[in-house]
């Protein structure tokens, strides 16, 4: 095995990045479970179904992998399963800032510290839209209709309750002193479809989840929250691509960055041998043209974090998550 | 006339051996996950999913729409011969399906359901071939309200024309909706009726409920009688077959009507499963034979099968040109086909032609051969009912206790399907409707979840719901609908409540 | 021969629909209970998350009162009515208790043992012979390994004998 993943590796032009001795310390003996925070079909999904058939593809894992998808409670469902499967070197579970912010605001049967972060492999964007025929040019403009309105008159569509969309509009609500209607809607492709549709005045869709309507004319997008403007590409639509979409902040919407990463925990209470195994196959999965190809043509955002930088980026989004929540009574706890 | 051309196209595309030879495979593999409830077309799919990575799009979906149509049809069989829906749309199903497979008629039972699954989803691909662009905006002017409307107008009309005692009905709407809201709550992201249980964070699940209620409580009833009850020998010559299906044509009426309301249902946020269910109380209402329903009825078959297959295949429209997926399994083929490169939405239907009525052309295609493939199993299923009732019934008790822990790899899910199996027998031994608690927690949280944002959306004002002339056209008759028993009782105040339509649970 | 005819009674109607009602009742309180842990009035929003839950809990402990006063205003008709023999009884139960025990022992067992000691167990009883009950289990434990582990990629539950055997 090691020799395998050394002339993969070697293939790849990779093999500085981990040495294969870590690799040989620890290995699953038994079909690896990777447990999806999310039904069939959502980016999530889509998330741990591309690492699963890019290890295939490659031979990354001496065993095979299982996907199982455990989206009840909007993925509480697969945390919880993961957490009761303490100590089980075989269970993975894909999920995004969901696993430090359910516990904030629901009930549920795990705190974010349990699971052991094994890595973040990607980051999604977020960005405003609004319907293409709408009378606004650009941001800016969407902002001064929005104040200018009565409170509550503009409705702003997202998925789920408390969740990244809805902390996001808190976000941008408090950074420009004006409120929407927040409608919670199942999905985000939900949300796209009332905005297509006229029933919503905007959402703050990913760019996959809004790409197609986009490309049919249906909507448009106005900023992106991230701190630089999206890497160049082709034209997504008359002439216009990712790249073209100013940054919220050049719009004068004080939300310099917002993110959502794609993270992968395994259960509590293993050792960092193995973590560090896990991790090590996962960076080799982020350094392969098919991961990059992926995340290319999904508008997200490559960058691998490590279990250290994971908990370093978990503990800041907390801090900030739990200040604003519970200054919008939303903490259970 | 420029979709036909289109389709003649499409058709030059699909019709391949290659392509022929996926149809069959998927057929197959797809009656198979369907029969063994639980596993159903979701799972089907996204087991197939990682093998068309390496396929090129048309032949993907043709694969992957054969297998669906095999699990839906493998899903009415189970139905149909042991009370057991494999697949949540198929429920409507055994209601006159199973007790016309206790009368010695499985073959015809299966037959009729097949061919009506077919001629419902003709219907629904010509709609899709004919009706691409207005279909598609037309679903665009569905927001939250309209959706509420189309789930109380399907709730409505099942309901009010069941009959059963008012009471014992309220009983088992209420359950339904209240194991519908165990869980996340959507709206305001808070977990309900989950008493700090981690097992009920999931929510209860629907499929779950069915195979205790269906699969176990109909095998306690059967126990009660005697452990040697045999079925009266079931006609399996293929004559059996050929009379099933010459006796179809007669119940045009029922095809059509369902088939019309199978369509609207998928084209709207309705589903297929609460298209079925509307038809059949429909059909309960309006079908001369509507009396008869709930005894081994044919038209209490067609009726459910046709609509949910319409609707099925109609709901496949919006999907492509919206990406927003009507059903588990739409969602798994949406990942597929962004993992395939292409982007759901209104430019697929310009931009990739090819795969679009590529796709549309193998729906012909793979409708036709899913009915051959699968009438030729009948003979097959129908045997397996020869074996004796000690032996079919421990292997259907196995089979249920398999489903109920794949749908979520939960022993807790065993004893849940263990529970409501009790409460299946309790329930026909004292006449509750089993069918209202199944409806209600279909379209319950989704009904709750579309009120709610109508709500949020008019501040608390439901003038909303008559907001404009779409929805408030569906409100108006959906409450029509309901007070329907009034005015019959308005119009007949002597007579009592008939004595038929009670015997359906 | 109609067995049911001649089955000395155990449980009447009256009682059934009693106890049918109490059940509801537990359900409708558990329900109303459950959903009191969120608001449940109705706000300038519509309904709030616990508004639905409650009432329908409020409505399911009504219509219990309802049907056990109904039964009771009956009670004479339905107290001679049994729905249920001494035999059909035993019946139920020597089918039941078998799937208690299935469902009990699928996790800690592993389901595929367990299912082989059901249907092995359930055809010796019905007296098929060792034969067809040894067959009978075999062939749904093999079919069902195949198609759950290998085809499905859907792992069945598995137990103590599996990691003997080094299978899992």
């Amino acid at each position: 095995m090691r020799m395998t993943i050394a002339a993969f590796g070697a293939v790849l032009g990779l093999s500085a990045t981990l040495p294969a001795a870590v690799a040989a310390e620890w290995k699953p003996t038994k079909p690896v479970e990777f447990v999806v925070a999310s039904g069939p079909g959502g980016g999530t999904d889509n998330f741990a179904r591309t690492v699963q058939a890019i290890i295939g593809k490659y031979d990354l894992l001496p065993v095979s992998v299982i996907v199982s998808n455990k989206g009840g409670g909007s993925g509480a469902e697969g945390f919880v399963y993961t957490k009761l499967a303490g100590g089980d070197t075989h269970k993975l579970i894909f999920g995004t800032s969901n696993e430090w912010l359910l516990p904030l605001v629901s009930k549920v049967a795990w705190k974010p510290e349990e699971l052991t972060p094994v890595a973040a492999m990607a980051f999604d964007e977020f960005v405003l839209w609004t319907k293409a025929d709408a009378p606004y040019k650009d941001a800016a403009d969407y902002v001064k209709a929005l104040k200018a309105a009565p409170e509550g008159k503009f409705r702003m569509g997202g998925a789920q309750s408390k969740d990244t969309d809805q902390i996001l509009t808190r976000l941008i609500e408090k950074g420009i002193g004006a409120r929407w209607t927040y409608v919670p809607f199942r999905s985000g492709g939900e949300a796209g479809v009332q905005l297509a549709g006229g029933h919503i005045d905007s959402n703050v869709n990913n760019p996959s989840e809004s790409l197609g309507a986009w490309r049919g004319g249906q909507v448009k997008p106005l900023c992106v929250f991230s701190p630089e403007r999206l890497p160049e590409g082709p034209a997504v639509t008359e002439g216009k691509g990712w790249h073209d979409i100013p940054t919220c902040k050049e719009e004068g919407i004080p939300v310099a960055e917002y993110r959502m990463p794609r993270t992968v925990f395994l259960p509590p209470k293993v050792s960092d041998g193995v973590r560090e195994y896990y991790e090590g196959v996962l960076r080799r999965v982020a350094e392969t043209p098919e991961w990059k190809e992926f995340v290319t043509r999904t508008s997200q955002t490559a960058r691998f974090m490590d279990a250290e930088q994971l908990k370093t980026f978990m503990a800041k989004d907390q801090k900030s998550s739990t200040e604003l929540f519970r200054e919008e009574g939303w903490l259970v706890n | 006339m420029e979709n036909l051309e289109a389709l003649m196209h499409g058709f030059t595309v699909a019709l391949t051996v290659h392509h022929m030879a996926l149809m069959i495979g998927g057929v197959l593999l797809g009656i198979l996950v369907g029969v063994l409830p639980g596993l159903g077309a979701p799972n089907g799919v996204t087991l197939l999913l990682p093998l068309t990575f390496t396929m090129d799009p048309v032949s993907a979906i043709i694969l992957l729409t054969s297998t669906y149509w095999g699990a839906l049809f493998g899903g009415s069989t189970t139905s149909i011969l042991f009370n057991i829906p494999g697949e949540p749309s198929s429920v409507a199903t055994t209601f006159d399906g199973h007790p016309m497979a206790r009368q010695g008629r499985a073959a015809e039972a299966l037959t009729t359901a097949f061919l009506s699954a077919g001629f419902g989803a003709l219907v629904g691909i010509v709609t899709i071939t004919l009706l691409s662009s207005f279909v598609a905006s037309f679903a665009l002017r569905f927001a939250p309200p309209e959706y509420f409307a189309v789930y109380f107008l399907a709730f409505a009309s099942f309901v009010a024309f069941g009959g059963g005692k008012p009471l014992k009905t309220i009983v088992s709407i209420v359950t339904g909706f209240a194991l519908a809201t165990v869980g996340m709550d959507i709206v305001s992201g808070g977990m309900r009726l989950t008493f700090d249980m981690p097992e009920l964070i999931r929510g209860v699940s629907f499929l779950v409920v069915v195979i205790g209620l269906f699969g176990i409580g109909e095998l306690l009833l059967t126990m009660e009688e005697t452990l040697e009850f045999r079925p009266v020998s079931a006609h399996l010559s293929p004559r059996a077959v050929l009379q099933a299906a010459a006796r179809l044509p007669r119940y045009w009426v029922a095809l059509l009507r369902s088939a019309a309301i199978g369509v609207w249902m998928g084209i709207t946020p309705g589903g297929p499963t609460a298209a079925s269910f509307m038809s059949y109380g429909i059909a309960r209402r309006f079908s001369r034979n509507g009396a008869r329903f709930g005894r081994g009825e044919p038209e209490g078959i067609v009726s459910p099968e046709t609509a949910d297959h319409a609707a099925g295949t109609a709901a496949m429209l919006p999907m492509l040109a919206l990406g927003v997926p009507s059903s588990a399994t739409a969602a798994v083929m949406l990942g597929g086909l962004m993992i395939w490169g292409l982007n759901p939405g209104p430019m697929l239907f310009i931009e990739q032609r090819d795969f679009v009525w590529g796709m549309i052309s193998s729906l012909y295609l793979s409708n036709v051969v899913a009915v051959v493939l699968v009438l030729a199993t009948v003979p097959l299923f129908a045997a397996i009912l020869r074996l004796p009732f000690t032996v079919v019934a421990p292997l259907i008790v196995v089979i249920c206790a398999i489903s109920a822990w794949s749908v979520a790899s939960a022993g807790f899910d065993l004893w849940l399907m263990l529970v409501f199996g009790l409460v299946g027998w309790g329930m026909k031994k004292l006449d509750y409707p089993i069918a209202p608690l199944v409806l209600a927690m279909v379209i319950g949280d989704k009904a709750e979840d579309a009120f709610r944002q109508s709500m949020i959306i008019s501040h608390g004002s439901f003038g909303i719901f008559w907001g404009n002339a779409l929805v408030g056209g569906i409100s108006t008759l959906a409450i029509l609908f309901l007070l329907w028993p009034v005015v019959t009782l308005i119009r007949r105040p002597a007579r009592a409540e008939p004595g038929p339509a009670e015997h359906l649970s | 021969m109609d067995e049911s005819t001649e089955d000395s009674p155990l449980l009447s109607r009256l009682a059934l629909e009693l106890l049918g009602a109490l059940v509801v009742l537990g359900f409708g309180i558990t329900v109303a209970m459950g959903a009191l842990e969120h608001p449940v009035a109705w706000s300038d929003q519509g309904p709030q998350a616990g508004t639905l839950p409650f009432w329908l809990g409020v409505i399911a402990i009504l219509a219990s009162l309802g049907i056990a006063g109904q039964a009771l205003a009956q009670r004479r008709v339905l107290a001679a009515q049994g729905v249920l023999g001494r035999q059909a009884a035993l019946r139920i139960g020597r089918f039941l208790l078998p799937i208690v025990a299935l469902v009990a022992l699928a996790v800690p067992l592993g389901l595929y043992l367990t299912m082989a000691l059901y249907l092995a167990g359930m055809l010796l009883w019905q007296g098929h012979g060792w034969k067809a009950a040894l067959l009978t289990a075999a062939a749904a434990v093999l079919f069902s390994w195949f198609a759950f582990e290998h085809w499905f990629m859907l792992p069945l539950p598995k137990g103590p004998i599996e990691a003997w055997l080094g299978l899992y």
